[in-house]
């Protein structure tokens, strides 16, 4: 075989198994996800404080408002530190928020990018842009209500079904009068 | 098939290529020490012989002090492409890593031609190819820019979607098949393994000098490459080493550094400069063909 055609079969054969890589389908099992601890500390510290009675989220939707954005999810820091600043949020706010929603959506094949927001529940805020609403009609819990470390919460995604179709992980952390996080809650839903 | 499709967190993929890498020279050591064994046994084991190990390991604790230089940056250069050019995002599983190495494979093996192609290649492969012996130690010899010309073969993998620490995984994977292949003690494996993958036998061709031998069985891990390219030669008569000029010397530093010595030398005795372009950038078959003409 002359060098042009032997460059050629190579090219085809690469995009063969490109190929196959690329099609083997959403058949994956769990992955880590990156997550910055102390980020998120700093976050579930700086929201208001309020007594909070409720651990559950409610069964329908929940449309929540705050700093959205597409992001590799080792970055999801800086969101928080976004969060934490967007002073104009947190004036809307009529009270001190019981509960803090991060959303991942429109998850990467390689689950290293999704959309993610993290903001209140608009019931609690007096004015805010586009709210996100989350359809809560289906859902599998990863993480019952209780205090987790922040390897448990990142280990939660190791149980997510990546044979199906992820439409959407939510966190849910609960507050205390302080600010801090009493518990967290974390559900998965599958398109 | 869970197996295949469970997703790794690139930490572990990062864990899993350092821990082949690590044990892998552990038993590559051991097998270093039975192959020892057998040339004792055998009378073979030489004063030459001896030095010449040593020398591949000397040659190999310099490689690694380059590579410790380079290594961010040559991490660097494949994770800013993979984060900022990447045309695809593939899962960091068992199938994108089987699919990688497959790939890697295939450019290792253009990788591996082209270095035997071109003076500026050779130069440095030719310390790998310049020991008169074949064993485990000579799959360590490596020379000063044995790091370099893997980039731009493997770098498109990153463009294609492949996450970097998948494709450095598939290139160790590469590497550490072939250690392997680097023995006198295993003759012939079955007809079915030696048809579709890299044997002993098919790598002694490859550093065979031997005039039918050369510059065929550039395979790393699957020898059909070989056989589709027109790169293929069987093994069919006693193969003897080395390269051509003899290095005739187990001295580490000579060894490291003998194939950019040798071309710098040729540059400079030069008579043109088109002749030097040629001695960059023709096979270092031309340059011995032209050295002998000149001779006569």
């Amino acid at each position: 075989m002359n060098l042009f055609s032997a460059i050629f079969t190579s090219v085809i054969i690469v995009v063969l198994f490109w190929g196959l890589a690329l099609f083997q389908g959403n058949n994956a099992a769990a992955q880590e996800i990156n997550l910055s601890p102390s980020t998120q500390i700093i976050a579930r510290n700086k929201v208001a404080t309020i007594d909070n009675k409720s651990d559950k989220i409610a069964p329908d939707t929940i449309r929540i408002a705050g700093v959205r954005k597409r992001i590799p999810l080792h970055n999801i820091g800086q969101l928080w530190q976004h969060f934490n600043q967007h002073s104009t949020l947190h004036q809307a706010l009529k009270k001190a928020p019981q509960k803090v929603y991060v959303l991942y959506s429109a998850l990467s094949n390689n689950y290293q990018q999704a959309d993610v927001v993290i903001g209140y529940d608009i019931i609690s805020l007096s004015q805010f842009d586009k709210p996100y609403t989350i359809d809560t009609h289906q859902y599998t819990e990863l993480l019952p209500v209780d205090k987790y470390t922040e390897t448990q919460l990142t280990n939660a995604w190791k149980e997510i079904d990546y044979s199906k179709k992820v439409a959407y992980v939510l966190e849910v952390h609960a507050l205390n009068l302080s600010g801090k996080t009493t518990s967290t809650q974390v559900f998965v839903s599958y398109n | 098939m869970e197996l295949l499709t469970q997703l790794f967190t690139p930490n572990e993929i990062w864990g899993l290529e350092a821990w082949i890498d690590d044990w892998f020279f552990v038993i590559a050591i051991g097998l270093f020490i039975v192959e020892c064994l057998r040339y004792v046994v055998k009378k073979q084991f030489t004063k030459n012989f001896f030095g010449d190990s040593v020398a591949n390991f000397v040659t190999l604790g310099m490689f690694i002090l380059i590579v410790a230089v380079v290594a961010a940056t040559y991490a660097g250069i494949f994770l800013y492409t993979y984060n900022h050019f990447r045309i695809t995002d593939l899962p960091l599983n068992g199938w994108s890593i089987l699919c990688c190495i497959v790939i890697a494979d295939l450019a290792y093996y253009w990788e591996h031609r082209f270095l035997h192609k071109n003076g500026f290649g050779w130069a440095t492969h030719t310390v790998h190819h310049s020991s008169p012996h074949f064993n485990i130690s000579v799959a360590y010899r490596h020379g000063p820019l044995d790091w370099f010309f893997p980039l731009f073969f493997h770098l498109p993998l990153a463009l294609l979607g492949f996450h970097p620490f998948i494709i450095f995984l598939a290139e160790i994977v590469v590497q550490v098949f072939q250690t392997l292949l680097h023995t006198e003690t295993i003759k012939k494996l079955p007809r079915p393994i030696e048809a579709i993958f890299n044997t002993p036998s098919h790598h002694r061709v490859h550093h065979a000098t031997n005039k039918q031998y050369l510059d065929k069985n550039y395979a790393g891990i699957f020898i059909i490459w070989d056989k589709m390219f027109g790169t293929f030669a069987q093994e069919n008569e006693p193969v003897t080493y080395g390269v051509y000029p003899r290095l005739n010397s187990v001295n580490p530093l000579k060894v490291f550094f003998s194939g950019y010595l040798t071309l710098i030398n040729r540059l400079w005795r030069a008579p043109t400069w088109g002749y030097r372009l040629n001695l960059l950038v023709k096979s270092p078959t031309w340059a011995w063909q032209e050295e002998q003409k000149q001779k006569k």
